[in-house]
């Protein structure tokens, strides 16, 4: 027995040394050239659900907007700094003040079926999603669109696409990203099957074990150097951070910033972060006492303290967040100063409010261990300037029927979008959205404000207003804003020009830059 | 005999009847809004929400949604999944064989080591080899299972890196087949490497069940006249343990064997998350997230059912193997 | 072989040891949350400023937690509400399990039928998915956690009793406690209970220990107890994000749970043999 566990370790050992040995060699070979991306290798990405779907028209989560953005394109994507680029659509004007959009289609587009991507697919795409038949969650998405119109072009010429809306809208452009074009079904198609026009063509998917994609070699944008991808769905994180260690994974999103310290000094591990376009905010129920007086929503803002949130709960893995705007917005103001941490003002702020003797309320959370940590960071530090608080913890489901209803007093939420500062403001400060207007703010101010810059069309005066809808929104604090998430990525050191992406999506295609690809192996 | 099956079989009606509508009562009062879940928070919109909800049908009063569902039931149809747009059987059929597979493997694990340290602890009885094997069953009973599929992945994978720490490698029917139609051993290795510790994390508390059973029942029948006369015949020691006590011993293996599938849902659910087995475990959790009833529903059922069945087939078995028990 | 298993007879433990082995783990979780405020040097929902500090770092013999809160004050204070999780959950299905049990075994018939019928509606339905879906539906916190694994429980309970009930009103001490007059509750509560509270109280050991880790598996699935109320199970679960680097977040709780659920486990099979003499050797 314990000759045979000796002679195991033993070839363990030697199994090691060569390993060692031959990354050595490797390490040396690189040490001198700049490495040219090599044709291979499959790429296996640890992601935390798996597919509801791999339709593109009923993806709502992150998880399978992922994978479906392999399968699918998009008319324009959002590059790694926060700027549309074309993709299907080559470019795009706006005609009839802000509401019609024309979009020119890239030609020589094809589906991994081998057929040309034209105008008339695009025109499915929208209709599919607006079919209340189809029941596609994205409807609400095109809710402001009255119609689409395809335009064939003739020889050479690009096909045309015209999108009408109901009202103008500068901020249109974001809606689009969400949008995958699917082709226009044959008549005697009996099952829908997930044929797209982008990098990777769909291989297999076995439920909660993996989606297994191939590289599409006549991708219009070049094809992947990677064979091809697999998603993993893993929805432990401590057993991701381990398949990662372990070889079993190439890819992981969302590391724990307890984790990232430890990986970022192992050997062969890299680590890439960018700040996300999301915030997450501390909710104030402005129709409730004693919430509605502004004193007080003051005085809870420089109570407390951000970068000590970020600090314990977030270690590496956010920023703290001085307005709704984060830096990966057009509209960032870096000027801009969130309320200071400042017990002193907050306690005077306290005293002339309408509870000068201090209150209690109940905070409320949805589960999950950073939320907890946090909301027990936040009592202790409104604790300080007389506010009691009692944590009220609630799944998902259930939090998200409270905020809808507003049957709360406070709340932790976050909101992730894109950078589009309407998609960022609008449905949650305007008096008009009475649905997601969750805090119960209502400023005729900042309506007016949202309304304008809607329509307008000019990028710098749309950044002057949402610059002004941010200080009037953090100095009437119907919700104070926190901090915005980073995107941590983690990957071995053979996965080579990858970069996570603010939006938390997965690029590897050349279109968007550097192609992702892998070395040796 | 016949006649004590079907009266057993009979009785589930009434109890699936009882399990559909508790189901289905669990699921709707659970606050929450399957459509709004799955649209998420970024994309809510109010007039949308309510007409997709009037289109399923899910503004209707309860008891009409539970007559149409009861309906389709009889019709053998468990409903679609909301979120994954497919038919329930068809979810809980491709999920089905990876639970079962790791349930069995966990099972035939708890037999092969709950057993003989169950019949050696009652014949070695009140040695430190009985107290030893009685505290390491209990102990193996009282730990997290969470915590002990974490621990068994740090160690067996992350320090040793002898076995992989997440996902199924492939069915293992499948890989016996390979091996039969000459596809090799390596497609048995891989679905064995991964089943192993998900499989054990699930065998621990079965096995302390197991060795604890075994143990008394091994007592009890020790005790027996018959056993005392064997002894009298002057058989061997040996001879009376194994040939006489040891295939009473089955009748808590069979017990057990009802208890633990009864159970075994809720080891699934943990470990299927830990070790991220595609069970229907976790698919069921999911579920209860996104508010699916139908999946839900499916999926208590089909549970129920299971549980019905295999107990009814328990009692059998056990009418079986122990006469004294009578078929009423 | 057989000789030698024979004379290992003479190496024989005393043959309580299990017992003495279960009934310390009790004491010790009983102390601890009895005497949690004052075995405590610090409160237990104090921050300080050291987060994640390794034990034996600035008077915090356990180290602290993740927002740096004391562990041991937190352990000592979660034996508490761990306790009180498994007393409540046990406590309920019990009372519970009694009535359903007793009116089904006392009355027998019809009645009897058909609440065998709703045990065994409750018995066949997935525990977790229950458990789960009324912790959704209540939303989580001790209170809903406690409801929900009684829930659970309660079934064993009421087969318990019916199964022995339906024995023991054909014996003669009830026929002639019904001659004198005796009323049907009565009997129940002044004859029946009595040869019923041994296996009820065996259960219960087992029942308070299933509730311990039940409720730690809530904890996983993010349906525990709310904060800043940590029990053994919710310690565990958020500490598992941090295994790797701060190992003691997770150890302390886990092998806390793991002696609490042993001490139940070895004092119930004591307390089996003690109630039960067929077993008792």
């Amino acid at each position: 027995m314990s000759l045979r566990r000796r002679s195991i370790l033993s070839m363990l050992l030697m199994v090691v040394l060569v390993i060692t040995a031959l990354g050595a060699i490797a390490c040396n070979n690189e040490g001198e050239t700049v490495p040219e991306p090599e044709t291979g290798g499959t790429l296996v990405i640890g992601n935390n659900a798996d597919v509801d779907s791999l339709d593109p028209h009923l993806a709502a989560d992150l998880y399978t907007v992922r994978v479906c953005d392999q399968i699918f394109d998009t008319l324009i994507r959002l590059d790694f700094s926060g700027d549309y680029v074309g993709s299907l659509a080559e470019s795009w004007d706006v005609a009839d003040e802000g509401r019609t959009w024309e979009l020119t289609l890239r030609q020589d587009v094809y589906f991994h079926d081998g057929e040309p991507l034209t105008a008339d697919d695009v025109v499915h795409s929208f209709r599919r999603i607006m079919d209340p038949e189809f029941d596609s969650p994205r409807r609400g998405d095109l809710a402001g669109v009255d119609g689409v119109e395809g335009i064939t072009g003739d020889g050479d010429d690009p096909d045309r696409v015209n999108i009408t809306l109901v009202e103008p809208n500068g901020a249109f452009l974001s809606t689009l990203l969400n949008i995958h074009i699917v082709p226009v079904p044959d008549a005697d198609a009996r099952e829908w099957v997930p044929v797209g026009s982008g990098p990777f063509k769909f291989g297999e998917w076995v439920p909660e074990e993996r989606v297994a994609l191939e590289r599409f070699a006549d991708y219009w944008g070049g094809a992947s150097p990677l064979e091809g991808l697999v998603f993993r769905p893993i929805p432990e994180v401590s057993t991701r951070v381990v398949e990662l260690e372990t070889g079993g994974i190439h890819l992981m999103d969302e590391v724990p910033g307890e984790d990232m310290e430890r990986l970022e000094d192992m050997e062969g591990i890299e680590i890439d972060s960018t700040v996300g376009s999301n915030y997450s905010v501390l909710g104030l129920n402005t129709t409730r006492e004693p919430f509605d007086d502004p004193m007080v929503r003051q005085a809870i803002a420089h109570a407390i303290d951000r970068e000590r949130l970020v600090e314990v709960v977030y270690p590496g893995t956010a920023v703290a967040a001085d307005g709704p705007l984060p830096p990966s917005s057009w509209a960032y103001d870096e000027d801009f100063n969130g309320p200071a941490h400042d017990l002193e003002r907050a306690a005077n702020y306290m005293e002339n409010s309408s509870v000068p003797d201090g209150f209690s309320a109940e905070l409320l959370i949805s589960e999950g261990e950073r939320m907890q940590r946090g909301a027990i960071l936040i009592q202790s530090m409104l604790e300080e300037i007389g506010i009691e608080l009692e944590i009220v913890t609630q799944e998902w489901g259930t939090f998200l029927q409270s905020l809808m209803g507003r049957e709360y007093d406070m709340l932790r939420v976050a909101w992730t979008t894109d950078p589009e500062p309407d998609a960022l403001l609008y449905s949650l400060l305007h008096s008009g959205s009475e649905m997601l207007n969750f805090s119960g703010f209502a400023s005729e101010e900042v309506d007016s404000l949202l309304d304008r810059a809607r329509v307008e069309s000019d990028v710098s005066e749309r950044a002057r207003m949402y610059r002004e809808v941010q200080s009037i929104v953090v100095a009437e604090a119907p919700m104070i804003y926190l901090l915005h998430e980073n995107h941590v990525a983690a990957y071995p050191e053979e996965v080579r020009d990858f970069r996570p992406h603010l939006t938390g999506a997965y690029y590897f295609q050349s279109s968007f830059g550097a192609a992702t690809w892998m070395a040796g192996d | 005999m016949t006649l004590f099956a079907l009266r057993r079989l009979l009785w589930a009606v009434p109890v699936l009847l009882g399990v559909s509508i508790l189901v289905f009562t669990i699921a709707r009062v659970i606050p929450g809004d399957p459509v709004l879940i799955a649209t998420g928070l970024e994309r809510a919109d109010p007039k949308i929400l309510a007409e997709t909800a009037q289109r399923l049908g899910l503004d209707r009063p309860l008891w009409v949604q539970y007559a149409d569902y009861l309906g389709d039931l009889v019709r053998g149809d468990l409903g679609h999944s909301l979120r994954h747009r497919r038919p329930v059987s068809a979810l809980i059929l491709g999920r089905l064989p990876a639970t079962l597979e790791l349930a069995t493997a966990a099972f035939l694990l708890a037999i092969a080591a709950g057993i003989p340290l169950g019949v050696v602890a009652a014949v070695r009885r009140g040695t430190g080899f009985e107290h030893a094997a009685i505290l390491g069953a209990v102990g193996g009973m009282s730990v997290p299972a969470f915590w002990l599929g974490l621990l068994l992945i740090l160690l067996f994978s992350l320090q040793l890196g002898w076995l992989p720490a997440t996902a199924r490698g492939g069915s293992l029917p499948g890989a016996f087949a390979a091996l039969l139609t000459g596809g090799g051993l390596s497609p048995l290795w891989r679905s064995l490497s991964h089943l192993l510790l998900p499989a054990l994390a699930l065998a621990a508390p079965t096995t302390g069940l197991m060795v604890r059973m075994t143990r008394s029942s091994m007592l009890d029948v020790l005790g027996e006249d018959y056993i005392l006369a064997a002894r009298a015949r002057g058989l061997s020691e040996r001879t009376i343990v194994y040939r006489h006590a040891l295939k009473n011993a089955l009748v808590p293996v069979v017990t057990i064997a009802g208890l633990f599938l009864g159970r075994l849902l809720g080891g699934a659910v943990v470990l299927e998350t830990v070790f991220a087995w595609p069970g229907i475990g976790r698919m069921a959790v999911l579920a209860v997230r996104s508010r699916d009833y139908a999946v839900i529903a499916g999926t208590a059922l089909m549970v129920a059912v299971g549980f019905v069945v295999i107990n009814a087939a328990v009692d059998l078995v056990y009418a079986w193997l122990d006469p004294r028990v009578c078929y009423d | 072989m057989i000789r030698r298993w024979v004379a290992g007879r003479e190496r024989r433990l005393r043959p309580g040891a299990r017992t003495v082995i279960g009934i310390a783990l009790l004491a010790l979780l009983l102390l601890g949350a009895v005497f949690a405020p004052i075995l405590a040097s610090h409160p237990p929902d104090r921050l300080f400023d050291a987060v994640m500090a390794a034990p034996g770092t600035d008077g915090h013999v356990l180290g602290t937690d993740s927002v740096g809160r004391d562990v041991t004050a937190r352990l000592l204070h979660g034996a508490r509400v761990s306790l009180s999780v498994g007393v409540g959950a046990t406590a309920i299905a019990a009372v519970v399990g009694f009535v359903v049990g007793g009116v089904a075994g006392y009355a027998g018939g019809a009645v009897d039928r058909l609440l065998m019928v709703v045990v065994e509606v409750f018995l066949s339905f997935p525990a977790v998915l229950l458990a789960i879906a009324l912790v959704a539906f209540m939303g989580p916190g001790l209170r809903s956690v406690i409801i929900a694994l009684a829930a659970v429980g309660w079934t064993d309970f009421a087969r318990l009793v019916r199964g022995d009930l339906l024995v023991l009103r054909e014996r003669e001490f009830v026929a002639s406690a019904r001659a004198a007059g005796a009323g049907r509750v009565r009997i129940i509560l002044r004859h029946l209970l009595p040869h019923l509270a041994g296996p009820i109280i065996v259960l219960s050991s087992f029942g308070l220990a299933s509730a311990i880790l039940s409720e730690a598996a809530l904890s996983f699935l993010g349906l525990g107890v709310s904060p800043p109320t940590s029990s053994w199970g919710s310690m565990l679960a958020d500490g598992r994000t941090f295994m790797r680097v701060a190992p003691h977040l997770t150890w302390i709780p886990g092998l806390a749970i793991t002696l609490a659920v042993l001490g139940f486990h070895l004092v119930g099979d004591a307390l089996r043999d003690f109630s039960d003499p067929r077993t008792r050797r």
